[in-house]
């Protein structure tokens, strides 16, 4: 047992002396591996926060949901109704009529309508709320209550949407889970009162009794979910004037009409059946393509990652192949001796393996150190707040330590071929 | 002559090192071309944008209350007809908006058509100026009198009306405004932003009611300014002029103030401009790239140089038995620089056709989407590609790279002791 320890050890030992022995012509190599390893890190760094954000839980569900466009007719338009003339409560209620129309379709499941709270919109609303004396900013959703049902918003105590739904009521406000920050346990708050300000201009700050909390809500799936703090106010008709203007309605499908929708929905806008008054719908969204835009930019991003990335690693797989091929031809002589003396080709493999991934680990330390102070000077991206966390700074390095080995082990395997047709007699012959 | 014969001797002589160097540098090229050209497609005259280089751009704007808060956003119309359309020193000053990213046009007894709208004044046709096939740009005079005509592109006439000429004064409806059609125009490249359209309708410039266009972008809060100026030594007198003016313009709205953040800006601020409150840094924005150049010439420079120390030290014998028949130190060298040059040349030509076939066949996944605008498939200009500038730049930057990691084994191998290397 101590003997094989014993062997192995001075198996590692001897390959670290032949490392150094040929240090003038490895340091090449070694500065490549060291320079390659740190931006390796980088770059997977900087992917693994797009990754980890885009991973975490959205809080909506937007399947099978689509956002409307709705057009108005106006005065100089071709086929505007003049019975309808442009008025807010006309406005209001013809609005009003055609989500009504909506809602009966036998396709659609619920109809919601919101101040542009609907996923993947470029506006927000922020106010600042308070529980006593505590504040904190967070974001208005100001919607009807089967906009909770569309896109499927959960409450943090296992509450359904439609159960949300209904407790979206007059005088009432639905506050997200923690949003006052982690120490103040909003669960307790239930039932109490908070204050609103209201911000459509004035400063009135209403309160409201929270009826529920509910899971928090990305607007966008590459933000950072702890970081949203909303809250919901029904859509009153008071509500209803101010956001006639700048109103969004969006529809679930239902799930066994999701087939052809599309076409039939089509129809339906041509047909102009979806107009009440001078309002009308006249174009459709799925979420999955307004997701997929609001993502481009970062996708292109990780693709310009992976560019980078598979550059760098072909440039050490060229460096390895050109280092260790003629390498291995100096090392003939010895590779014949050592089959002669009774290794097999598997030993000769292994032993060449075992050269690379050192040299590759030797490098990779003080890179480590590199890394690590890059992130320490705040160069890299934030995530929760940190652009050094333990977690994180391990799986990146792990993950950047498995991509090296994979190409030092392909950047080995044509020499290790060659090495193995040393044929032992042809060196003892010159010996 | 004898010199490259050698030189192709010696290469053929160790293929795989010489393929590999080859190979290293050749990916570098593609890729230090490809960076280049993302970064110049932004930034170079081309296409309908021959003059990027004396336009001055302005597009955001930050308005300052009284009363502490601020508003900021895209630039809007009251600002230009108050400031910027009074200027005096630019050639030409065009107004276009952002991208209207979905407009419904259609024809009577033809399906509904999707496309991208632009608000435009008429000096916008000189400052970006397009090949016509049918009709003109509209004059300042149909602008200001509100004429509801609209400008087209080839392919969204085919879309619309299902061919693409003889189409002069035909109407049809956008939103179910009814607009004729005063003019047809060669398809633009997606790549230029500021021009890029499929339709563009005018949009007036008094005092009045920009022409309605859907529900989506309103022009009078929405809208960028290109000055033209007669040529870039005159940038510095336009940026005095718009400094004069702005502060006029800020006694006009006391106590508000406006904040142009050091706009007009030239080509390169103005597309880097991602934020309405803030300034573009380019020294932050410049110094990225030269980091990302910096990488893609240190990591293949390494490589080389080993792979040459290696070549070398593998031809000692034969460098000493030539040193031993009298061949001077000179000789060897140049030889050496000779083999940088060939192998710098080689690489040239395949990086200039991997650069050609990565951009045919990943073009749309390599050009960045410009920030916030909905422009969702960039198709490469054969322009950009030919131009020679940045080829140019490309083989600098590879004999560079030859030549650095060559030199000091070279020299070293030069000064070599003879009876060492013949031993």
């Amino acid at each position: 047992m101590n003997n094989k320890r014993k062997n192995i050890g001075r198996r590692y030992s001897y390959i670290l002396h032949q490392i150094w022995n040929e240090r003038r012509s490895n340091w090449a190599m070694m500065a490549e591996l060291l320079i390659v390893s740190c931006v390796v890190w980088y770059l997977v760094d900087c992917a693994y926060v797009i990754v980890t954000r885009a991973m975490e839980p959205l809080g909506f569900d937007a399947t099978n949901c689509y956002r409307l466009d709705v057009s108005k007719f106006d005065e100089s338009s071709v086929g505007y109704d003049t019975a309808h003339p442009d008025s807010m409560e006309i406005n209001i209620a013809d609005f009003l009529a055609l989500a009504d129309r909506l809602r009966h379709d036998a396709d659609i499941e619920a109809v919601g309508y919101s101040l542009r709270n609907d996923p993947y919109q470029g506006m927000s609303y922020s106010t600042e709320i308070h529980y006593d004396t505590l504040p904190t900013s967070a974001r208005m959703i100001l919607c009807n209550p089967d906009f909770l049902k569309v896109f499927r918003y959960r409450g943090a105590n296992g509450e359904t949407p439609g159960q949300l739904a209904a407790m979206l009521k007059n005088g009432n406000v639905l506050l997200s889970h923690q949003a006052f920050g982690k120490e103040y346990d909003t669960n307790k708050l239930i039932g109490k009162e908070m204050k609103v300000g209201i911000s459509f201009g004035s400063n009135d700050t209403l309160p409201r009794r929270i009826a529920a909390t509910f899971m928090p809500v990305k607007r966008f799936s590459r933000e950072e979910i702890t970081k949203q703090k909303s809250f919901i106010l029904p859509a009153t008709n008071e509500a209803m004037h101010q956001m006639i203007y700048s109103i969004s309605l969006a529809i679930r499908v239902k799930e066994n009409c999701a087939q052809g929708f599309s076409d039939r929905f089509r129809q339906k806008i041509s047909g102009k059946q979806l107009r009440v008054g001078n309002y009308y719908v006249n174009g459709f969204h799925s979420y999955g393509e307004l997701k997929r835009n609001s993502e481009a930019k970062q996708d292109t991003n990780m693709r310009y990652y992976t560019v980078a990335i598979v550059f760098l690693l072909v440039n050490v797989f060229l460096g390895l192949l050109g280092t260790f091929w003629l390498r291995t031809q100096h090392r003939f002589p010895e590779i014949g001796l050592q089959k002669a003396i009774g290794a097999t080709n598997t030993d000769i493999t292994l032993r060449l393996l075992t050269e690379a991934i050192l040299m590759m680990t030797i490098a990779f330390l003080p890179s480590l150190i590199i890394d690590f102070n890059i992130a320490h000077a705040n160069l890299t991206e934030y995530y929760q707040g940190e652009t050094l966390a333990t977690g994180r700074f391990i799986i990146c390095a792990a993950i950047s330590y498995v991509l090296m080995m994979l190409i030092i082990a392909l950047g080995i395997w044509f020499p290790a071929l060659r090495a193995t047709k040393a044929n032992p007699a042809d060196v003892l012959r010159g010996e | 002559m004898n010199i490259i014969k050698q030189t192709l001797t010696n290469m053929r002589q160790q293929p795989l090192l010489t393929g590999l160097t080859i190979a290293g540098t050749a990916l570098s090229i593609c890729l230090i071309m490809i960076v280049m050209m993302t970064r110049e497609a932004q930034i170079i005259d081309y296409g309908c944008e021959p003059y990027r280089s004396r336009t001055l751009y302005a597009t955001k704007m930050i308005l300052k209350m009284k009363n502490g808060g601020y508003s900021s956003g895209s630039m809007q119309m009251k600002p230009i007809r108050e400031l910027f359309a009074k200027l005096k020193s630019p050639e030409r000053i065009a107004l276009f908006s952002p991208m209207i990213s979905s407009v419904n046009v259609n024809m009577q007894g033809r399906d509904n058509v999707q496309a991208k709208a632009k608000a435009v004044n008429a000096a916008f046709f000189n400052v970006f100026p397009m090949k016509f096939i049918e009709g003109r740009a509209f004059t300042q005079e149909e602008c200001n009198s509100n004429m509801p005509i609209a400008i087209i592109s080839q392919k969204t006439c085919r879309d619309i009306f299902g061919q693409d000429k003889d189409l002069k004064g035909r109407t049809f409806l956008i939103e179910n405004h009814e607009y004729r059609v005063a003019g047809i125009v060669e398809d633009v490249s997606p790549l230029l932003t500021s021009a890029y359209s499929e339709i563009w309708v005018p949009v007036s410039t008094v005092p009045g009611v920009a022409h309605p266009l859907g529900n989506t972008v309103n022009p009078e809060y929405s809208m960028r300014v290109a000055l033209l100026a007669k040529s870039s030594a005159d940038f510095s007198k336009i940026k005095n002029e718009t400094e004069r003016a702005l502060a006029a313009y800020n006694k006009s709205i006391s106590p508000d103030t406006l904040d142009l953040m050091e706009q007009p800006d030239i080509q390169e601020m103005y597309v880097n401009r991602e934020w309405s409150n803030k300034a573009p840094d380019l020294t932050e924005i410049h110094l990225h790239y030269a980091l990302i150049f910096a990488i893609l010439l240190i990591v293949p420079a390494i490589n080389i140089a080993s792979m040459t120390q290696s070549r070398l030290r593998q031809r000692k014998e034969e460098i000493g038995i030539r040193r031993a028949f009298g061949a001077r130190r000179s000789t060897i060298l140049m030889q050496t620089v000779t083999e940088s040059l060939l192998h710098t040349l080689a690489s040239g030509l395949a990086g200039l056709l991997l650069c050609f076939a990565v951009c045919f066949m990943l073009g749309n996944y390599i050009f960045p989407y410009s920030t916030f605008e909905e422009i969702t498939d960039k198709q490469l200009d054969a322009d950009i590609l030919f131009s020679p500038e940045i080829y140019g730049w490309a083989l600098l930057f590879c004999l560079l790279l030859n030549l650095l990691s060559n030199i000091v084994p070279a020299w070293r191998a030069s000064r070599s002791n003879i009876v060492e290397a013949l031993k």
